[in-house]
């Protein structure tokens, strides 16, 4: 399942970000959601611990030294059952415990803050600007392509639009990484292996601190075909 | 609309006071998110007849004006459905 949008990823003004910008979101765009990986298991490993030595780089504090990785294949119940642990845990967040402080953390380390001065929005927003301004409020204005999830019944539905919407915001991440940072070589933003993680057909579920699995869907058997 | 978003707006309500406009409403909401998350944003998350819709990415919650006032709505797959009213303009009552 591909995602679609009706904005051209390369639109994006970012100043000395625009390419890199442009790229993860090309990147983004290109993964096929929800359908048996086209990476293996080995690879798929090696990415999320690429991941991993990056973000424990920046913040030892926040990461675990050595988490342990299961790969994990299954069908739409297991995603579904992956999605609602993840959803019900309230001890434990990795988008919110780690994801997010990372990338304030790195951004107020880069100096890096929202544009003061974006267009100001009226009744047409501007496609192309990154950042609109509503009143003193600097909104982004940054789109990434949006799935059918028609196909899917309710539970699993549910389950895709949950999963979807967080590794959408590993992308705004991964473009504020580059933001705050231009210079910064796609392989060096944590961000980035997560996408590909994606692209690779591969799911992380960070159940605690130290424990991932890393779900991809089985190849064999009942699966949705789109 | 999960817990988490019902406390950002709850928050919002309370910085944005007695006022109404939408601009003040974006402001508010705005400065809720950055209180409540660590690297929170705020996006243009779509676009009705009566401007731009204002929310959250990640559930497609956010803010959208009308005539009138400002209400609560979610993006979900293209669709603009309402959940509440978020601010309204008070009319003066004439007597005739």
């Amino acid at each position: 399942m591909k995602g679609t949008s009706d904005v051209d990823p390369s639109i994006y003004e970012c100043g000395p970000a625009s390419d890199s910008v442009h790229s993860l979101l090309r990147l983004h765009a290109a993964v096929d959601w929800f359908v048996p990986p086209v990476a293996t298991p080995e690879d798929a490993r090696t990415t999320l611990e690429h991941y991993q030595r990056l973000a424990l780089a920046f913040a030892p504090d926040l990461c675990a030294r050595s988490p342990t990785i299961e790969v994990r294949s299954g069908h739409w119940p297991d995603f579904q059952r992956l999605c609602e642990t993840t959803r019900e845990n309230l001890q434990w967040d990795w988008k919110f415990g780690v994801l997010k402080p990372l990338t304030k953390r790195h951004s107020e380390a880069q100096g890096w803050s929202k544009p003061l001065d974006p267009p100001v929005t009226a009744t047409e927003p501007t496609p192309s600007a990154p950042f609109l301004r509503i009143g003193d409020a600097i909104l982004w204005n940054i789109r990434v392509a949006q799935l059918d999830l028609s196909l899917l019944d309710d539970p699993q539905r549910e389950a895709a639009r949950f999963f979807k919407q967080w590794a959408d915001y590993d992308t705004f991440d991964a473009v504020e990484w580059q933001l705050a940072e231009p210079g910064c070589a796609l392989e060096d933003n944590p961000f980035t292996h997560l996408l590909q993680l994606y692209e690779g057909g591969y799911y992380p579920f960070h159940l605690a601190k130290d424990r991932v699995v890393l779900f991809h869907f089985s190849p064999n058997g009942p699966c949705t075909t789109f | 609309m999960s817990p988490r978003d019902a406390a950002i707006l709850a928050l919002a309500r309370r910085l944005l006071g007695p006022r109404t406009r939408f601009e003040d409403v974006v402001s508010a909401l705005e400065r809720a998110v950055v209180r409540t998350i660590p690297a929170g944003r705020v996006f243009v998350i779509g676009q009705s007849e009566h401007g731009p819709i204002v929310g959250s990415a990640i559930s497609g919650v956010g803010v959208a004006a009308r005539p009138g006032g400002v209400d609560v709505v979610r993006v979900v797959d293209g669709r603009v459905v309402r959940l509440a009213m978020m601010a309204e303009q008070r009319r003066a009552m004439v007597v005739r």
